[in-house]
């Protein structure tokens, strides 16, 4: 069954004039849950995905980590899953699964065989409904230990991990919530309480602040029963508040060094853009690809394959619930100077700043965005993230289509405009992540 | 696609409850999946160009996607020169670098324009060109594609950046505590000449040149050694005249290059722990192991399983005792890499320095203890579930349908592989396991390598006894 509808234009090009849907159904249970069910009968494999409204940004000062170290605690067992069965259970039904936090959300998710979907509909179940029915001391101390060890092991121990330690803080005051980050200080982790996890559960774990996405070879029918036995029982909890706190803008451009155990000099720079979905976002997500994606975007062109000064570039709007930031990041071959890569990245947005990119180029990313669209919803896990991700940040599942129109709409005049809006001239943070005693290579102001 | 039918009582031994019935509360024991789980098997159309291609088709028409994969046996690291490592990948990197005229820039700016994503890379025994890319722009991209394979440039000005980019890949490998401990554990293993052991050094990428790349893509790039496959929503019949267009004039130069026999491993005589120093680092980078086997082994399907219990998924006895257990590690785990010859057996993590001991204690304790200790049934069924049930899960995806079956292309088998997958895993007894484990896992002749801060572990390490400790250098394993 052919369940995601694409209407082809008739002509071949341009791949932008596609449209896109992905066909479900949503109805939300009395407790507040919101569910939405998406058939694909594709392959004999469905996915179960849930998303609990809160992350990292709702953490308070002297607790950071707290919601990335819940995340792994809630795969510890519940009132009638003991510890380690959660696992066992699904590996023994051919599932995986597995979670993630991030400043506003934490998910969860398993993808199995279509016969299994019960299973994990029933786990997802226990541990929203019993948690702290089977919490015990014992579970915060193993993944304290584990949590610490995923700290070592993706920030201190990776060379320039440092950065997504240095960039909040210089991104945002003290007060904002995403002024750190969503792993925590070490500090933090040691702190964190027992009782943290039942408050933070009673606060946050409940059904009204949460939607579940079951994607694939489902009958919707049989899974709305099973989502109503399974889930209905769990009582709603006090509304959750969002943080609601205004787009802070950026005072100044600032210059930071850092010292790393590493061979090659590299600068990050940080524009700050808009929360996700907001009016600019499409533009400035192509902006971001002209920039460094492909072997003719400007600054790949220029600094790794003209003047061959650079080993990568990068780039990344991470667009959020209150505020975006667009990171451009280039790694430099050895002893280049980061006053030089700086400089060529303000010429280059200076130079789309003044003039429009051409159709073309524009073309090219768009075309190249789309695709990795169409190919993402191959997977029934990916496709259930993005139902669940439309549903938190457009307040609408069925937004895809939308999504994509934002793409397709774009103008040269477009990519323009935000480069001059968002970047030229614009406030922005500068950190330059220099080899050890070698802090002369960094970007520095008038230089 | 076919389907088939699986019987299985999956997960009713493990899962105690009885099934759910009519509305109740919530129920304190489990469903048990009911009925048994369908897997679709790709059934390929296959078909052979006059010039020797294979041409395998696979029609999955969920999207307007096509995936395809052009995989070359013998294009891979095992068969370049010994004095020349690198030179498989770096011909494979070049191709995209300028072909039948077109110079690197355009030939990227006419693929990203059709949305396509292509990329030329090589493992340990072949090369693949992998192409994604909307099923309207496939004949177009195709064509590049074609141009990629048949007939690269090899521009001397790329030659020369790739070379450069390499030499500065290379500068910062030292960076990388798991680049280090991968290099050394290749090398330790297998020997520095050895195809699994080498690893390009600073002065054998300076030797990297048009001449020798042009050579190498010449004797190993050819249609008789090539299977061109796509997946998605392709039909044969439609699709016969634009491969054949694109592919029927690919012919071998020159003489063909042999696939020969990697040389045996040498042998290892008893476990020595090989400490290199990365000063200040928050972990130590594990790894210990030996030669395994080859891919053609005829215990795939127990060491397989095996494996999976040992280190291949979470609830491995590897991640449970190192992470769940003890928490010194964000995971651990453990793989045999089956190759044209025995490729490695290896356990790894990554642990907080001051359990970098105990750890290694651990490490041993459970591969011995897969050697000396029976399974349970009940463990032995969950794996066995996990490893069969995940089939479908593994052809979900066009890409992941194209990249199973190029694998399976590479070791000379088919799609037919598929057909008593299920049934070769569960046929899998705990007699079957005690006696892989004893025969294929050696703790007592394995090498060990523990990449981080000699000055806090290198007493313990010393002191967990696990073998004698000889302290490396660095500059041994990544030479730049």
């Amino acid at each position: 069954m052919k369940r995601l509808i694409l209407l082809l234009n008739l002509v071949a090009l341009p791949v932008a004039a596609q449209q896109v849907s992905i066909p479900h159904t949503t109805f939300t249970l009395p407790n507040g849950l919101r569910v939405i069910v998406a058939e694909d009968h594709s392959a004999p494999l469905a996915a179960v995905n849930v998303w609990y409204h809160v992350g990292s940004g709702y953490e308070r000062p002297g607790r950071t980590g707290f919601a990335h170290l819940f995340e792994h605690i809630m795969f510890e067992g519940s009132k009638n899953v003991p510890e380690g069965d959660f696992d066992n259970w699904l590996e023994a039904a051919g599932a995986s699964n597995n979670g993630s936090t991030n400043n506003d959300r934490t998910n969860y998710y398993e993808v199995m065989p279509s016969n299994a979907v019960e299973l994990a509909l029933w786990l997802e179940a226990d541990r929203m409904g019993g948690l702290l029915d089977a919490m015990n001391p014992g579970k915060l101390e193993g993944q304290r230990g584990v949590v610490k060890n995923e700290r070592r092991q993706s920030y201190e121990n990776q060379p320039y991990g440092l950065l997504w330690e240095a960039a909040p803080p210089l991104l945002y005051p003290a007060s904002h919530p995403y002024s750190w980050t969503t792993i925590g200080s070490m500090a933090d982790l040691d702190a964190a309480q027992l009782e943290d996890v039942n408050q933070f559960f009673r606060t946050y774990y409940a059904p009204n602040n949460a939607s579940i996405a079951i994607v694939g070879d489902v009958n919707p029918q049989q899974v709305r029963q099973w989502v109503e036995r399974y889930f209905g029982w769990i009582p709603r909890n006090n509304a959750v508040e969002r943080p609601q706190i205004a787009q802070p803008a950026l005072a100044a451009t600032t210059y930071t060094t850092r010292e790393d155990r590493v061979t090659l000099p590299e600068v990050t720079m940080f524009w700050r853009t808009g929360p996700r979905f907001s009016q600019d976002e499409a533009a400035i997500n192509a902006l971001a690809a002209i920039l460094t994606d492909g072997k003719s975007a400007r600054l790949y062109k220029r600094l790794v394959y003209d003047e061959q000064v650079a080993a990568f570039t990068l780039s990344g709007n991470d667009a959020q619930l209150l505020s975006g930031d667009l990171m451009v990041r280039i790694r430099a071959r050895p002893e280049v100077d980061l006053d030089r890569i700086e400089a060529a990245v303000d010429e280059e947005v200076a130079r789309l700043a003044a003039t429009p990119p051409s159709r073309e180029e524009l073309d090219r990313v768009v075309n190249g965005l789309l695709t990795g669209f169409v190919g993402q919803l191959e997977s029934v896990q990916n496709k259930a993230d993005r139902l669940n991700d439309y549903l938190y940040y457009a307040g609408n599942a069925g937004y895809a289509d939308q999504d994509l129109a934002r793409y397709r709409a774009l103008t040269p005049a477009d990519i323009q405009r935000v480069a001059r809006q968002y970047m030229a001239g614009r406030p922005h943070v500068i950190i330059s992540i220099v080899p050890q005693g070698k802090t002369e290579l960094a970007a520095q102001e008038n230089q | 696609m076919k389907r088939t039918l699986l019987t299985l009582a999956a997960g009713a031994a493990l899962l105690g409850g009885a099934p759910a019935a009519g509305a109740q509360p919530f129920p304190t024991t489990p469903p048990r999946p009911t009925g048994a789980p369908r897997v679709d098997l790709p059934e390929p159309t296959r078909m052979r160009l006059p010039n020797g291609l294979t041409v395998m088709y696979v029609r999955q028409a969920e999207l307007p996607v096509v995936s395809a994969v052009l995989v070359t046996r013998g294009a891979g690291s095992s068969d370049e020169p010994a004095e020349m490592p690198g030179l498989a990948s770096f011909t494979a990197n070049m191709m995209d670098e300028g072909a039948a005229g077109r110079d690197a820039l355009q030939l990227a700016d006419a693929l990203d324009l059709l949305g396509a994503s292509l990329s030329t890379g090589s493992g340990t025994d072949a090369a693949q060109a992998n192409l994604y890319v909307l099923r309207e722009n496939f004949p177009a991209a195709l064509r590049l594609m074609a141009d990629v394979i048949i007939r690269p440039d090899f521009p001397e000005r790329e030659v020369n950046r790739l070379r450069d980019e390499r030499l500065t890949a290379l500068a910062r490998a030292k960076d990388e505590a798991t680049t280090i401990a991968n290099n050394a554990f290749a090398s330790l293993v297998y020997g520095a000449q050895h195809p699994y052991g080498r690893s390009p050094s600073a002065e054998s990428t300076r030797g990297l040149d048009r001449a020798r790349v042009q050579a190498f893509h010449a004797s190993r790039y050819r249609p008789e050694t090539s299977t061109l496959i796509l997946v998605g929503d392709v039909d044969p019949a439609a699709m016969q005249p634009l491969i054949a267009e694109a592919f029927g004039g690919w012919r071998g130069q020159g003489a063909a290059g042999s696939l020969g026999e990697p040389p045996a491993p040498p042998t290892i005589e008893r476990t020595v722990v090989y400490l290199i120093d990365k000063p200040g680092a928050a972990q130590s980078e594990i790894r210990i192991g030996h030669p395994g086997v080859p891919r053609s082994s005829p215990d795939y399907f127990p060491l397989l399983v095996m494996n999976t219990m040992l280190g291949g998924t979470f609830t491995s006895r590897l991640n449970t005792n190192l992470r769940e257990t003890h928490g010194w590690a964000y995971g651990a785990g453990s793989s045999f890499s089956m190759l044209r010859g025995a490729g490695p057996f290896s356990a790894r993590a990554g642990v907080q320095t001051n359990a970098t001991d105990s750890a290694l204690v651990e490490f041993f304790k459970e591969i011995n203890r897969m050697r000396t200790e029976a399974v349970t049934p009940q463990e032995l069924q969950k794996i066995k579930n996990y490893v069969a049930l995940r089939l479908p899960d593994q052809l979900e995806t066009t890409g992941d349908v194209s990249g199973q079956l190029a694998t399976l292309e590479t070791y000379g088998m088919d799609a037919s592989f598929f057909d008593d997958y299920v049934q070769r895993i569960m046929a899998v007894t705990a007699e079957d396991l005690s006696r892989v484990a004893n025969q294929y896992l050696r703790p007592d002749r394995a090498v060990v390598v523990v990449v981080g801060d000699r000055q806090v572990v290198e007493a313990a390490v010393r002191a967990a006894n696990v073998g004698p400790v000889e302290i490396r250098d660095v500059t041994e394993f990544v030479r730049e």
